[in-house]
């Protein structure tokens, strides 16, 4: 999967060739074979990587693969010409980083030998991968810090639940409708956030987040401490998304299902945010990252593109959420906490801000990184922060910091 | 155009303005003066909306913008250049100067674009660049671009010349002066007095917040007042 998000990468090349001469000096030219088989072979080694990485059960294979990303990190940070020209050959040739990246996703449950283990890991991966793209609208591109993203991902799971459970509503019903109950307590939270900032405005976050998971361990309708039990598993066309699926005679597990489903979120994501930041509204976020006296001045309404930042982000993690509660069933306030907010704000501070591969690598790896530590048992959470700083010390500005912009008018 | 009458504003101990009234008609080149600490970013922040005014109005195409946010004032027909130029360094130049135009809500920014590439043609071969890698001269350039694609009634610069060499001083000002004659009214902020008021049909003497001087440009440069204060 994260291999197959390197397509979002690159700009099409038509639109970089448009950037005049000084554009066209700074990113080197690869010839169209080289750039198919450069793009090929970092598509299909980051897929072969995450598939060791995924199914490797001895902690030194964990390491050594660390060791190897790291390698290849430092690899990048000091050789910053090659960087550029694996980012040229992706641009050149942005269809077939896409449509490869699409069949390595599709293919991708196939190889990894039928461990439930390693698809439950990319279910969450992926439904992470979401919530770091959504908070990224607001850290990333306006500099928002939203300490709140794991409780408007609440709300998504908490709306979508009691919809199924008291009313019979679909999953497919109430997929939008959880994302539009999110998308309101998004705008709830933007208004009054607007009178402070920076770390104030962290505070107001943080305070919305405890506020949502008290009511949620308190209110009686929503289960208190205990939570919601019994959440039925979607159906399509006859389908349950509990049972096994059988492609051309093929059986895989049934968390296959949620995994074509949460990677068919992640792409509508990935749309979504290059859309997005392609837009006006994605330049007018950045300008208000950059200078919000100097935005104001040109007439930009920071309050209002503020408060749009607080409620694409709640949009975004409400379908997570709805897809978390309908996958595992069973959900309870602690699925949550502050602790989610914090660990999905890292994903984006250490996969790269306001670019869209780097968050995705970054949910990927935070989401992983515990799982597979577990060999160490007590001492795993020390070793997963160890290793974060020393890829943010590889990487001061996160695994792939933020590209120019380059698009026509 | 713009007018500001009796304006008092408290803001920090040197830089507050007293009584300060000016017009600015249509049409018009008017440069305010003044040494440093003399109030003339305050002026400019009383002006924009940035500081509340303590007493006093200020009234832009007719209009009191008491209460009115400083996002709101393009749409009245103002562009700003702000102290420093600000412009967003990590985008390109073409985006800086898009954002300009973003706010109006118009169509047509290629050809609006093409117009400012005209005005200034050393912004043509920046385009794609990050606005933060250009000099000091070509960031007041797309400052300035940045200010007028909206086509403003009203332009409205804070220290544009700061930083840059005589040369390149001269350069601007005639460009400033062409804006002008082509029907933009201009009100400048600027320290470097003889300069601006080569080019400026008016002027605007301030000391310690206070008007001191003010008149034709001709009248200002030949005044002795002015001369010994300041030039």
């Amino acid at each position: 999967m994260s291999a197959s998000t390197s397509a979002s990468h690159g700009p099409p090349a038509a639109v970089a060739d448009a950037t005049g001469p000084a554009a066209a000096n700074a990113a080197p030219s690869v010839t169209a074979p080289r750039a198919i088989a450069l793009v090929a072979a970092i598509e299909i080694a980051g897929a072969l990587f995450l598939r060791q990485f995924l199914l490797a059960e001895d902690w030194r294979v964990v390491v050594g693969l660390l060791a190897l990303f790291g390698c290849a990190l430092v690899a990048m940070q000091a050789r910053p010409l090659w960087e550029a020209r694996i980012e040229a050959a992706f641009a050149g040739q942005a269809r077939l980083a896409t449509l490869l990246g699409l069949a390595i996703v599709l293919v991708f449950p196939f190889v990894v030998e039928k461990s439930t283990y390693a698809l439950h890991l990319l279910v969450l991966a992926q439904l992470y991968a979401v919530l770091a793209l959504a908070l990224n609208f607001q850290l990333g591109s306006a500099n928002i810090p939203n300490f709140a993203t794991g409780a408007s991902y609440g709300i998504g799971a908490y709306a979508s639940a009691l919809l199924a459970l008291n009313w019979d509503v679909s999953f497919w019903l109430a997929l939008p409708a959880a994302a539009i109950v999110a998308t309101v307590f998004g705008f709830l939270l933007g208004v009054p956030s607007m009178r402070t900032r920076e770390s104030y405005l962290a505070l107001v976050t943080i305070a919305f987040g405890v506020v949502i998971h008290q009511l949620l361990n308190n209110l009686d309708f929503t289960g208190g401490p205990n939570g919601l039990v019994g959440i039925p598993a979607p159906e399509l066309f006859g389908h349950s998304f509990a049972s096994p699926l059988v492609i051309l005679g093929y059986e895989l597990p049934s968390q296959a299902n949620f995994y074509y489903l949460s990677a068919l979120l992640v792409g509508i994501a990935i749309l979504f945010a290059r859309r997005v930041h392609d837009s006006a509204v994605g330049l007018a976020w950045n300008a208000i990252r950059a200078d919000e006296l100097a935005a104001r001045c040109q007439g930009i309404n920071t309050t209002w593109y503020k408060v749009l930042a607080f409620a694409v982000d709640a949009f975004l993690a409400g379908f997570a959420g709805t897809i978390y509660a309908f996958y595992v069933g069973f959900i309870s306030p602690d699925n949550f906490t502050f602790l989610v907010s914090v660990t999905i704000m890292t994903m984006v501070i250490a996969g790269g801000m306001d670019n869209t591969l780097g968050v995705i690598v970054g949910a990927f790896l935070l989401t992983l990184l515990p799982e597979k530590l577990r060999a160490f048992s007590d001492y795993r959470i020390l070793f997963f922060g160890v290793t974060v700083i020393a890829f943010l010390m590889i990487r001061p500005q996160g695994l792939f910091p933020q590209r120019l912009r380059r698009y026509g008018a | 155009m713009l007018t500001l009458e009796g304006v008092d504003t408290n803001y920090g101990a040197v830089a507050m303005l007293r009584d300060v009234s000016f017009a600015v008609g249509e049409g018009e080149l008017v440069c305010i003066l003044g040494p440093n600490g003399a109030g003339k970013t305050t002026t400019f922040r009383a002006l924009s909306g940035l500081l509340p005014l303590a007493r006093g109005r200020v009234r832009i195409m007719g209009q009191d913008i008491a209460g009115l946010r400083t996002e709101a004032l393009s749409g009245l027909g103002v562009g700003f250049v702000p102290e420093g130029r600000r412009l967003f360094p990590d985008i390109t130049v073409r985006d800086n100067i898009r954002l300009g135009f973003e706010a109006q809500r118009g169509t047509g920014f290629a050809a609006r674009l093409e117009e400012m590439l005209e005005l200034f043609p050393r912004v043509r071969e920046r385009i794609g660049q990050r606005a933060g890698t250009l000099s000091g001269g070509e960031q007041a350039m797309v400052a300035l671009a940045r200010a007028l694609i909206g086509k403003p009634r009203l332009v409205v610069m804070d220290e544009p010349s700061l930083g840059l060499s005589p040369k390149l001083i001269d350069e601007y000002f005639d460009t400033v002066a062409a804006v002008n004659r082509q029907g933009t009214t201009v009100l400048l902020i600027e320290q470097n007095a003889e300069t601006a008021l080569s080019i400026a049909h008016r002027g605007v003497m301030l000391v310690k917040g206070r008007v001191v001087a003010s008149g034709t440009a001709r009248d200002l440069l030949d005044s002795d007042a002015v001369r010994h204060l300041y030039l």
